[in-house]
């Protein structure tokens, strides 16, 4: 029997999600809570195997309550419950320890499907989630504005700071920045590793 | 005379006495010793309390050994040298335990030579003289002849000095001259000879002294104590000339002892005024004088006194010394007359420098101000727009949304209830639907309530993410700001890509965010027809109203075929 509780300050979701569970064999829902503090105390008396959670709850921030009951009872697996379709969320939960990512218009299989392959050790995302995530990766090929391409090739090239000012009518330490930021960006730490990256990658 | 002698057999007594000590036992403080040594040839006396400290804390507890003898010692002879004598008894007899307990003979004697010289000091003369014997006995069982030597020496010194016995002394150094001669103990056979002839001046045989003197010369070994022995002689014979020019000699070369050289002035100054020198004998005085510290007594005050009446025609040289001095005393007056205008002259200039700066400092500070204030204008100019759209966009989701939300439902009923009119009251509901999402999309741009809970990341995606053509891109740590610096990067942005989106005609825009530790970039750039010089429009106007708010720059590159790329950076 699969313990799971529902965090959502929607009762309205909850109450739907409690049904679908409820009348699936295998699992049952626990405990529900409305608010973050709500979460904390009911985690105090029941353990459960899995939590769908709410990222938009009125009292605190679900990321930050992912972290924390993730760090706290670390055998508890949690699934994100969620409106928010950006990259930005999944990749915050995931880092705060969810195993799981539903967008609140998945259908009603996927949420019971993603209970069980999380409660298995797997993570699941529902349908849509799972495209956005799949669509960042092939962004992720490397953007590079004008400037910083400008930028660039003329390091490569070997100029200095002071002369790559002159050249692009910039101020010395605009350069500078520009030149901290492409290192950020692609993630070398000294212009020589950036150079064979440029090189390489053939970014310029 | 005697006076003299005592000094001369102290000075040799302290020579001979303490002598570094030299050991064959295992390495391990041996540097210390030779430092303590060093000391006290340096006469750093507080120097040596804390090194031999701190060597007795080392051995502790072993404190019966070689090491604690040096420590002792050195320590002890310090004490007695600067008079605490007291103490220094302490030091020097757990020095002598120490000795017996390593049984060494040669620290043993040395540690009785040394209590005997504190004794001397202390002028008990018995007591040193037994001291002395120890160290001699000990030195003949051994068969140490030098050490002997040096023994009579010292007991002999305590005999002429402390209790008068000039025979006594003398048979205690013709026992060690016969040693010293025997031997060939240069050292000894020259001041022992030398000392002897003081003594024998002493008791008015000055044929023995001469003749001990010649001695001396045969050995080579004639210094400026000889010299002022011999002086000494041509004063009782009354030969004040030659006496005088040994003196001179003597006071010509670098004499180390104090004493001596205060018994030589001392000698110098009697023999001139017998000789009728006056003018000497009160130059000698006078240096004596200088260089002793003690006060005057009466006797050297009436000395003074006599010769300088004795000296009349020098009174006359002395008062053109003071007519010019009292020249260069009006001299001296009117220069620091002068140097006192100048120093105010030049304070005066000072002072108008300072009021200027201040003026200007001034100047500069109502300068400040007014862009202070000017800042603070715009600050709140944008604060309260802020805050009116916030307000607005409460108003509009809570008043307008509330109501449009209730016309939805009631028409809902409706359409259910009037089965015939349906189509038409599906059209209204639809325009209601997209009423309710119009509004909610103006709300929440008005102020997304998404930024203050998640900050410009999640934001910044959502609104591209609302536009095909807007692509966005994240680099760094996401790191949330201060409210003031995310609603107003995101108003730039939103600006931005509007003015992208509506008047360059482009097909793609990118958006790109990059947040470092200390910094953020936002660069927003587009593929569209670029922007001339004049068409600068409303809205950059704003963004860089706000930029100047941040404190942030700002960068344009823009061409007819290239688009437009604006990035802004700011330290944060």
């Amino acid at each position: 029997m699969i313990k799971v509780v529902i965090v959502d300050d929607h009762p309205i979701v909850a109450d739907g999600i409690r049904q679908l569970i409820s009348e699936e064999a295998g699992m049952d829902v626990v405990g529900t809570a409305m608010c973050g503090k709500d979460c904390k105390e009911l985690l105090q008396n029941t353990t459960p195997d899995i939590i769908l959670l709410d990222i938009n709850l009125p009292d605190m921030n679900g990321m930050d309550l992912c972290a924390y009951v993730h760090n706290r009872y670390p055998f508890i697996r949690i699934i994100a419950l969620t409106g928010f379709k950006e990259y930005f969320y999944m990749q915050k939960m995931l880092q705060n320890g969810a195993s799981g990512y539903l967008l609140k218009n998945a259908l009603p299989e996927e949420i019971l499907e993603g209970i069980r392959s999380v409660y298995k050790g797997e993570r699941y995302f529902s349908e849509e989630a799972g495209s956005v995530i799949s669509a960042r990766k092939e962004k992720g090929k490397l953007f590079l504005t004008i400037r910083e391409t400008e930028l660039l090739s003329l390091i490569v090239e070997g100029y200095t700071n002071k002369e790559i000012a002159e050249k692009l009518f910039l101020g010395v330490e605009t350069v500078n920045s520009y030149r901290k930021n492409l290192l950020l960006k692609l993630g070398v730490k000294n212009t020589a590793a950036m150079v064979k990256l440029a090189i390489t990658e053939k970014l310029i | 005379m005697k006076k003299l002698a005592g000094i001369l057999l102290g000075i040799i007594t302290f020579v001979l006495g303490c002598h570094p000590v030299s050991f064959d036992h295992d390495p391990g403080y041996e540097e210390e010793c030779a430092y303590m040594q060093e000391l006290l040839a340096r006469k750093e006396y507080d120097s040596i309390y804390i090194v031999a400290d701190r060597l007795l804390k080392a051995v502790t507890p072993d404190t019966l050994s070689v090491w604690a003898y040096n420590a002792y010692s050195s320590k002890g002879v310090a004490l007695d040298i600067t008079g605490k004598y007291d103490q220094a008894g302490y030091n020097l007899y757990c020095a002598l335990r120490a000795a017996e307990a390593i049984d060494d003979p040669v620290l043993q004697g040395k540690a009785h030579n040394n209590i005997g010289i504190l004794y001397f000091n202390q002028r008990d003369a018995d007591q040193a003289i037994g001291h002395y014997h120890k160290f001699y006995e000990i030195a003949a069982v051994r068969g140490d002849s030098i050490s002997m030597v040096r023994a009579l020496n010292n007991m002999g010194n305590a005999c002429a000095t402390i209790k008068k016995d000039l025979d006594g002394a003398l048979s205690y150094f013709e026992t060690g001259l016969a040693i010293a001669d025997r031997i060939g103990y240069w050292e000894g056979r020259q001041t022992i000879r030398i000392t002897m002839a003081d003594i024998c001046i002493g008791k008015g045989n000055l044929e023995k002294a001469l003749q001990l003197l010649d001695e001396v010369k045969a050995i080579d070994g004639w210094d400026y104590y000889a010299d002022y022995a011999l002086a000494t002689i041509y004063n009782k014979q009354k030969q004040y000339d030659k006496a005088i020019s040994l003196y001179q000699s003597i006071l010509a070369r670098k004499v180390n002892n104090r004493e001596f050289y205060l018994a030589v002035l001392n000698d110098a100054s009697e023999i001139s005024e017998r000789n009728g020198d006056l003018k000497s004998a009160l130059r000698y005085r006078v240096r004596y004088q200088a260089d002793r510290d003690s006060m005057h007594t009466l006797e050297s005050a009436r000395i003074i006194q006599n010769l300088k009446i004795a000296y009349e025609t020098e009174k006359k040289e002395m008062q053109i010394v003071s007519v010019e001095e009292e020249k260069r005393l009006i001299l001296w007056l009117t220069l620091s007359c002068i140097a006192l205008l100048a120093l105010f002259l030049v304070l005066l200039v000072f002072r108008q420098r300072f009021i200027n700066q201040k003026k200007e400092l001034a100047e500069k500070r109502v300068e400040q101000l007014e862009q202070e204030k000017e800042l603070v204008a715009a600050k709140s100019l944008l604060d309260g727009e802020n805050q009116e759209r916030g307000r607005l966009s409460r108003e509009l989701h809570d008043g307008l949304g509330g109501l449009l939300t209730m016309a939805k439902l009631d028409l809902d009923k409706f359409r259910q209830e009037k089965e015939t009119e349906k189509e038409r009251l599906e059209h209204v509901i639809s325009l209601m639907d997209r009423s309710i999402t119009e509004m909610r999309r103006l709300a929440h741009n008005l102020m997304p309530e998404s930024l203050a809970r998640f900050g410009l990341y999640p934001v910044l995606e959502e609104f591209c993410a609302g536009s095909s053509s807007v692509d966005f891109y994240f680099y760094g740590k996401e790191r949330r700001l201060d409210r003031d610096i995310e609603i107003n990067i995101y108003r730039i942005a939103c600006e931005l890509i509007n003015n992208a989106l509506k008047h360059a005609e482009a097909s793609q825009i990118n958006v790109q965010l990059i947040q470092a530790d200390d910094s953020l970039s936002l660069t927003v750039q587009d593929d569209g027809r670029g922007m001339g010089g004049s068409t600068e429009g409303q809205g950059l106007s704003t963004v860089r109203s706000r930029i100047e708010l941040l404190g942030a720059t700002l960068n344009i590159v823009s061409g007819k075929e290239r688009g437009t790329e604006i990035t802004v950076e700011l330290n944060c």
